[in-house]
């Protein structure tokens, strides 16, 4: 029985010793492998890499004035920087002094300038405008027409940060392009992004003091009867507050800086013409004498407020083709931006209008750009539609861009010498 | 119903004051002790031998019957001793000592048959605890010694609330499981399942428990698809004395879920034989104590009622929605947003396009707080209960009985939910003679403070900062204020500052974040509160359910009739269930639903050749809205020798989708539950504005779903069995295998409907809201597996005993839901000796449970639960003299390793506690 009685004991402590280790082992709760977290780089950032290369002192210079250093070697933040050698920025330097600095200055003479004269919010704002929050090297950048535009690190809305200024880079061959520069080297890297040099600096937008296509237009005295007529096609229509962003009116959306257009804008010689054409062979269906006619439809024409003689539809249609537009979104708005250099040099190339928002089929409007070099010496449109009406569509002369690329926050503006008409 | 119970408390009430007691000619008396321990035998059975007179001991051993003549023979039985003959002679007081047996299977059952048997000989699988195994579990609540059960499954949800099932389909809140508390059915009307113990028996007026596993609809009723569980309390004219039972305990030792915090566990039990003809009792309980935590921060999937644990956390997923992180369910994909961007302002476009933030779901979630930050730790339950017990005639007892039961507790159904100050009674009139009885009872709800956490803590967020404004007809107008403008906003300037999606992800949500309460701020406290304490049907969180079921049943044996051809037993019931939730749960806005279900059953049992017992029972039930249902039953027990018996049985089982697969209308997270009942095919115009199946609008392939009647689902088992008793009684082994097969499984599908009517906005996820409709399922769903246990009782008081079971679920069609929530095997080992050292004064208990890992599916969330291991273990002394005090030092999870066995429920870890009885017995 004792012997009985051992047994039991170490068997019961046997047991007694099982469930416990068995116990002490619970396996904990299924888990999964980490999402992984980032890895930051390490190394030189954009503003170092620049400032370890000779060739962008002065470049770097800027970057210092303008105490983004710090701020553009953040390696947990990545970045695309359009920066100029100093090369381009003598060029810029010679400008922003107004001349008093030629290119032929030494190298000190330019860095003091931009140490100490160039104002700190220039600098900054230059910096800022030139800087992607995001890396884009030079393939990475789609090219469709007219160019890529991107957000830069210019806030326009404190309230709205994303609401930003875009820059426009376009990739092309033989050259490429950010706004009207073109890029002379791509994808310097640095740990933190990548680096594009440009010609020399591209300005931001006119967003301080802000400048839209309704005060290019409104300020030039070549326009004046572009405004009369942009007021006539206006006439009856909803502004900004009614349908729309921007409402309906040409004057509006011309107005409103969050918006990204091409304007062809007839000068006013032009729009004379197209005035005077209208009356006249108006007068004449009507029976009137041609010399009578002619008289009055001078008259007419002598003053912007001619543009009410014609129908405002008429009008209407004419400055929507003035006014280029893609369907990017399913539907046809204002919201390019093509700089003389993003068109093709080729004869026959279309861009679409704001016609094409109602007629889907028009070709649009022929455009095609002179180069030298990078630079466009000549521009030029035509229209679908002849004056006078009935002659063959595209046969006639073109309208000549007698000035371009003339910058506004909201978009830019060419100014052309001939109303061209959609039909 | 009133009507109904107003007569059957007239009618006992009749009979109290008109029957007279029976003349007796003298009285004889004696007191029984345990020849061992010299113990005082309290509740010994003491019967006249040749008439059904007797008594019983009181808690001292004492007892006193009145006979007509002497002398006369004594059988004295009691479970554990020896059955005794004493004859005598004079009424002078006899002293007895009655000798412990360690033989086994002796225990008497009614659960099988409805009629008392011995374990031995039930023709089913079933299992039985009785007061004494309670007492020397090593548990610190006697419906834990539920868990240790042979093939018993429990899925925890808190300290309190535990819900067992037998052979799969476990969940928290079991509808498949009955479960039945001196004769009533338990289930919270408006819940349509038991809340564990909450509201019920209190520990020490537990006179036995016994399981049925598996089907047991043909005796039972509706619902028992998964097996029946019957308590039945002590009665007072059995168990007397005043009892108390105290445990202090302590939780949380290793501060894991929060700091240590005590245990209470108070119980009092007062029964009293005021005569031969009037007894009563009254008892109470009360736990206090800082709950288990679901502390599950695991990354979740969610579509519709589905979904599965995935990678990533708050920091790298900002879609994250913690299991037990409640507010982050609101997701929204935040795409429209920076489609907007994009079309109006230069540069965006190809900036987002860049950053892919078009091409593929945005989805982002709020921000949310976890379970611990919410939910009130204390859980409280607070039980008490009495009875009136008058005996009409000798074997004639009436009983008047009332249940109150109140706490808070935690449970997980499709959200979690807080149980706050929930309450429910249940009180019953019930005559009982061996061969008839008749109960009437009530059941009472009241959901008291109960609230949905996951709702109100996502309208917490949204009082605090509208996640998108919308109009009065749901279109969003979304206002720079919003949560989701601010982020989609600050995320893209974020991005476009150069900063990488991780790290915009954090930037954007601590700026859309900006003065957000703190959990337990004032300003916190203040809207939460407000918020739960309104109503889900006006915007709020708070559950209203005032449901109530009205019963009558009752129970006839013919076999003093039929006893030459049969033993006969028939019964009825009826039910009526009144469900009230005043729109927060069902569809009950416009009044309470009324809801009755009727049945009747009759069961033949013939004895064939002194070896083979067979018994056919077959029931028959109607519901509304539903056709009636036959369930029938057919069992047979050989005897193959004594105390060695082969069972066979075919069993039915089936239920009627439950009060809330008719009628709840309920949103859960983004999607809406709705319930079987026509009428909500009419309100939603199903026929109008058609529903498609869930997954192949996400395919991209919308297929209309034409929601069908749905069907009682029903399960059909077979079991083979052994029981026996080897080795001189001291090797009890019990075996069975069953195979089942459920059909017209019940279960949901996730469909979704546009809010606008018109079809081709079905593609548009912002046109479009997910509905939840109940289905029977066409397929076949089959289970089978086996158990296996052993009782061994060994010299010295010591006893091992073991079990194995396995449940499999088989031919599962792809993609179905089937909730079976069962481990492949389980097991459970334990070793104990109610009787050691000095004076035998010492015991011990120690087991050990193992169960197999398992894929868990619930409408809350699905995921993997790894195999459980723990060990509970008990060390108690004696005190014979101070009227069977006990002292006992006890553990559950001694290790404290935590575990949990659903996705979402709470962790449990380790209770240790001591506690002090006075007289339990």
């Amino acid at each position: 029985m004792k012997k009985f009685n051992y047994k039991i004991r170490y068997s019961f402590f046997a047991i007694l010793t099982s469930m416990i280790f068995l116990a002490s082992c619970n396996k904990d709760m299924e888990e999964f492998p980490a999402i992984p977290t980032p890895v930051y780089p390490t190394g030189d950032g954009v503003a170092a890499t620049l400032a370890a290369n000779p060739n962008y002192s002065f470049y770097s210079a800027m970057i210092t004035r303008a105490g983004l250093t710090s701020s553009l070697n953040d390696l947990t933040k990545t970045f695309t920087l359009f920066a100029t050698d100093n090369n381009g920025m003598k060029l810029f330097v010679s400008a922003a002094s107004g001349g008093a600095i030629t290119p032929g200055d030494p190298d000190p003479v330019f860095l003091g300038f931009i140490s100490a004269v160039l104002p700190v919010a220039s600098a900054q704002a230059i910096i800022q405008y030139n800087t992607i929050g995001q890396k884009f090297t030079a393939a990475s950048f789609a090219s469709p027409f007219p160019n890529y535009p991107i957000t830069t690190q210019i806030v326009l809305d404190p309230t709205q940060p994303f609401v930003r200024m875009p820059i426009f880079p376009d990739l092309g061959t033989p050259y490429s392009y950010v706004n009207t520069l073109p890029l002379i080297a791509t994808d310097m890297m640095a740990a933190n992004g990548v680096i594009h040099t440009t010609y020399s600096i591209v300005a931001p937008l006119p967003g301080s003091p802000l400048i839209t296509l309704k005060t290019l237009i409104d300020t030039s005295s070549e326009l004046t009867y572009f405004k009369a007529a942009i007021a006539r096609a206006d006439s009856g229509q909803v502004g900004i507050s009614g349908v729309g962003p921007y409402g309906l009116r040409f004057d509006s959306l011309m107005n409103y800086p969050i918006t990204n257009m091409t304007v062809l804008a007839p000068n006013n010689a032009a729009c004379q013409i197209l005035i005077f054409g209208v009356v006249y062979s108006t007068l004449l269906s009507q029976g009137v004498p041609m010399g009578t006619a002619a008289a009055t439809a001078t008259a007419v024409a002598s003053s912007p407020a001619g543009f009410n003689a014609l129908p405002v539809a008429t009008v209407r249609g004419v400055v929507a083709y003035h006014i280029l537009a893609s369907n990017n979104t399913g539907s046809y708005k204002p919201d390019i931006r093509a700089f003389s250099v993003n068109f093709s040099s080729a004869p026959g190339e279309f861009a679409k209008t704001l016609v094409n928002g109602s007629v889907a089929a028009h070709p649009g409007v022929m455009a095609q750009a002179t180069f030298t070099g990078p630079f466009v010496t000549a521009l030029k449109f035509t229209g679908l539609g002849t004056f006078p009406p009935g002659g063959a569509p595209y046969s006639g002369p073109a309208a000549n861009a007698t000035s371009w690329d003339k910058m506004a926050l909201n978009g830019v503006l060419h100014v052309i010498d001939a109303v061209l008409l959609p039909q | 119903m009133r009507k109904v119970t107003c007569y059957l408390v007239a009618f006992l009430f009749t009979n109290i004051l008109t029957i007279t007691a029976f003349a007796q000619d003298a009285t004889i008396g004696g007191n029984v002790r345990n020849s061992n321990t010299k113990e005082a035998a309290g509740a010994v059975s003491i019967t006249i031998k040749g008439s059904d007179a007797g008594t019983f001991t009181d808690d001292k051993g004492n007892f006193k019957v009145a006979v007509k003549s002497l002398p006369v023979t004594l059988l004295i039985s009691s479970v554990g001793y020896e059955m005794q003959e004493v004859v005598v002679s004079g009424t002078t007081p006899v002293e007895i000592e009655f000798k412990p047996t360690a033989a086994l299977g002796q225990e008497i059952i009614v659960a099988a048959n409805r009629v008392p048997q011995r374990i031995m000989e039930s023709p089913v699988s079933i299992e039985r605890v009785n007061a004494s195994a309670i007492r020397s579990s090593p548990v610190a609540s006697f419906y834990d010694v539920v868990t240790n059960l042979k093939g018993v499954d429990v899925t925890t949800s808190s300290l309190t609330f535990k819900t067992p099932t037998t052979r799969g389909f476990n969940s928290s809140g079991n509808t498949r499981f009955n479960q039945l508390v001196d004769g009533m059915d338990n289930q919270a009307p408006g819940l349509n399942f038991s809340v564990g113990a909450i509201i019920g028996l209190s520990e020490l007026d537990v006179d036995n428990i016994e399981l049925l596993s598996g089907a047991s609809s043909a005796l039972y009723g509706p619902g028992g698809m998964n097996g029946t569980l019957l308590m039945t309390s002590k009665n007072p004219f059995k168990y007397q004395g005043l009892s108390v039972l105290i445990k202090e305990g302590i939780m949380h030792t290793d501060a894991k879920q929060r700091d240590a915090s005590a245990y209470h566990n108070w119980n009092v039990r007062w029964g009293k034989k005021v005569s031969e003809k009037f007894a009563f009792k009254i008892n109470m309980e009360l736990i206090d104590a800082k709950d288990w935590q679901g502390t599950d921060y695991r990354n979740y999937s969610r579509t519709g009622t589905t979904g599965s644990v995935i990678p990533g956390d708050r920091k790298t997923d900002p879609n994250y929605d913690g299991i037990n992180v409640y507010g982050d369910e609101t997701s929204i994909d935040i795409r429209a947003f920076f489609a907007g961007i994009a079309a109006g302002l230069p540069g965006a476009a190809d900036f987002i396009n860049a950053n892919g933030l078009l091409a593929t779901p945005q989805n982002v979630s709020r921000t949310g707080y976890t379970e611990k930050e919410l939910l009130n730790p204390n859980t409280v339950n607070y039980k008490i209960a009495g009875s009136l017990h008058y005996k009409i005639t000798e074997m004639t007892e009436a009983i008047l009985a009332a249940y109150w039961g109140t706490g808070n507790t935690v449970y997980t159904g499709s959200d979690r939910y807080s149980f706050k100050d929930f309450k429910m009674g249940q009180y019953k009139i019930e005559l009982n003679n061996p061969n008839w009885s008749l109960r009437g009872y009530t059941t009472q709800e009241n959901a008291g403070e109960s609230y949905n956490a996951t709702a109100t803590t996502r309208l917490f967020n949204e009082s605090w900062k509208k996640s998108v404004t919308t109009d009065a007809a749901g279109n969003p107008t979304p206002k720079p204020t919003d949560w989701y403008i601010q982020y989609a906003f600050s995320y893209l300037s974020n991005l476009m500052n150069g900063m990488t999606a991780y790290d915009a992800q954090q930037a954007s949500r601590a700026y859309a974040d900006i003065g957000r309460p703190a959990a337990g701020s004032s300003t916190f406290v203040n809207s939460y509160d407000a918020i739960r304490k309104k109503p889900i049907s006006q915007n709020g969180g708070l559950l209203l359910d005032q449901s109530d079921l009205y019963a009558i049943e009752g129970n006839l044996s013919l076999t003093p009739y039929t006893k030459a051809f049969a033993d006969i037993l028939v019964g009825a019931n009826y039910k009526k269930y009144i469900l009230n939730s005043q729109g927060t749960l069902f569809a009950d806005s416009n009044g309470a639903i009324g809801l009755a279900q009727y049945g009747a059953y009759i069961q033949a049992s013939r004895q064939l050749m002194n070896r083979l017992n067979l018994t056919v029972s077959g029931r028959y039930d109607k519901a509304d809205n539903f056709k009636g249902q036959f369930t029938p039953r057919v069992t047979a027990l050989v005897k193959v020798a004594k105390d060695n018996n082969v069972r066979l049985s075919y069993q039915t089982a089936y239920r009627f989708p439950s009060n809330q697969q008719q009628y709840i209308n309920l949103q859960v997270g983004s999607t809406r539950l709705v319930g079987s009942d026509p009428s909500f095919a009419t309100y939603l115009n199903f026929a109008g504005n058609p529903l498609y199946e869930a997954k192949s609008v996400l395919a991209g392939t919308p297929q209309i779903y034409t929601p069908k009647e749905v069907k009682p689902e029903a399960v059909s088992s077979f079991e083979l069995g052994y029981k026996g008793l080897l080795m001189q009684s001291r090797l009890l082994i019990d075996i069975y295998g069953y195979y089942g097969q459920y059909q017209d499984f019940l279960g949901r599908i996730n469909t979704i409907q546009t809010t606008t009517g018109n079809a081709a906005d079905i593609t548009d996820p912002s046109k479009r809201r997910n509905i939840s409709v109940p289905l029977n399922t066409p397929d076949k769903v089959k289970t089978y597996g086996f158990g296996i246990g052993f009782d061994y009782r060994l010299p010295m008081n010591f006893s091992f005993a073991a079990n194995l079971a396995s449940d499999v679920l088989k031919d599962v069609p792809e993609n179905f839901v089937a909730y079976f929530n069962a481990p492949k095997y389980k097991t459970n080992i334990s070793l104990g000796n109610s009787g050691f050292g000095p004076a035998k004064r010492l015991g011990f208990n120690i087991t050990y449970r193992w169960q197999d890992e398992l894929y868990y599916q619930g409408d809350f969330a699905n995921g993997n639960i790894p195999s459980v291991q723990t060990v509970d273990a008990q060390i108690s002394l004696k005190f014979p003299k101070a009227n069977k005090s006990i002292l006992k030092l006890g553990a559950t999870n001694l290790l404290n390793q935590y575990y949990y066995n659903a996705v979402g429920n709470s962790q449990i870890g380790g209770l240790y506690f001591v506690s002090f009885g006075y007289n339990i017995y």
